[in-house]
């Protein structure tokens, strides 16, 4: 997994590319802890993510559960057929922001 | 004929597993949305067995066969008994302040696989996982 990042005003982007799996997931918990600052939109570009499990949605969530607890807003960008088809799976598609 | 890889029970070698099966299973000559498939589950079930399982000696087994057009993931750890199989479907109509944080890999493998049986054999957990070939 590798991260990208960009802040543009009140809004940190984030583009993952690889995986978020099992072993890469507590590395984008730990990056965005550092990261995140005061940030009150957090963008994910998941353009060139190729696989996310369990693992990686748990970080979505907390992410989107941080963000809601300050008052923000988080988004998921680009994300490929393959990786949203996990995300409806979990019925994460109706309680996150996609785009 | 089954082929088997013995793994340390820890994330850091998840890659190397799932590796592992996703090369046994194109050998047996998967479709490849179905081997995404699976290798999605063996990262929530052998990510379990490497974050969860106390005990044990610290290794796991896991074994991929093709039998009548089936594939047969076998995983073999010996921490504390635990069978996925029996464990409670998470409720996906729930907001995202009442999802609890987890619980959606067992959910997610059970998904994706045609059928998961459980069994506790002396000191192992016995986990198989089956697909067919061309679902």
């Amino acid at each position: 997994m590798e991260i990208r990042d960009s802040r543009q005003g009140d809004c940190l982007i984030a583009a993952i590319s690889g995986e978020l799996s099992v072993a890469t997931a507590s590395e984008l918990d730990a990056w965005l802890a550092g990261a995140l600052g005061d940030a009150s939109r957090l963008e994910f570009d998941f353009a060139h993510l190729d696989f996310i499990s369990s693992a990686g949605m748990r970080s979505m969530l907390a992410a989107h559960k941080t963000m809601t607890a300050r008052g923000g807003s988080m988004t998921i960008k680009n994300c490929s057929p393959a990786v949203m088809e996990v995300f409806e799976i979990v019925g994460f598609d109706t309680i996150l922001d996609f785009e | 004929m089954a082929a088997t890889f013995r793994a340390r029970t820890s994330v850091e070698e998840a890659e190397a597993v799932r590796a592992f099966v996703r090369a046994e299973l194109e050998a047996g000559g998967m479709m490849q949305k179905s081997i995404r498939q699976l290798d999605l589950a063996i990262d929530e079930l052998f990510g379990n067995i490497a974050l969860h399982s106390d005990g044990g000696d610290g290794t796991a087994e896991i074994s991929v066969s093709i039998e009548d057009g089936t594939a047969v993931i076998t995983l073999t750890d010996s921490g504390a008994p635990f069978d996925p199989t029996t464990i409670k479907e998470p409720d996906l109509t729930a907001s995202a302040d009442e999802r609890p944080i987890g619980g959606l890999g067992i959910f997610l493998a059970r998904r994706l696989t045609d059928r998961m049986t459980y069994e506790r054999a002396g000191e192992k957990n016995i986990l198989r996982l089956y697909k067919d070939l061309r679902s």
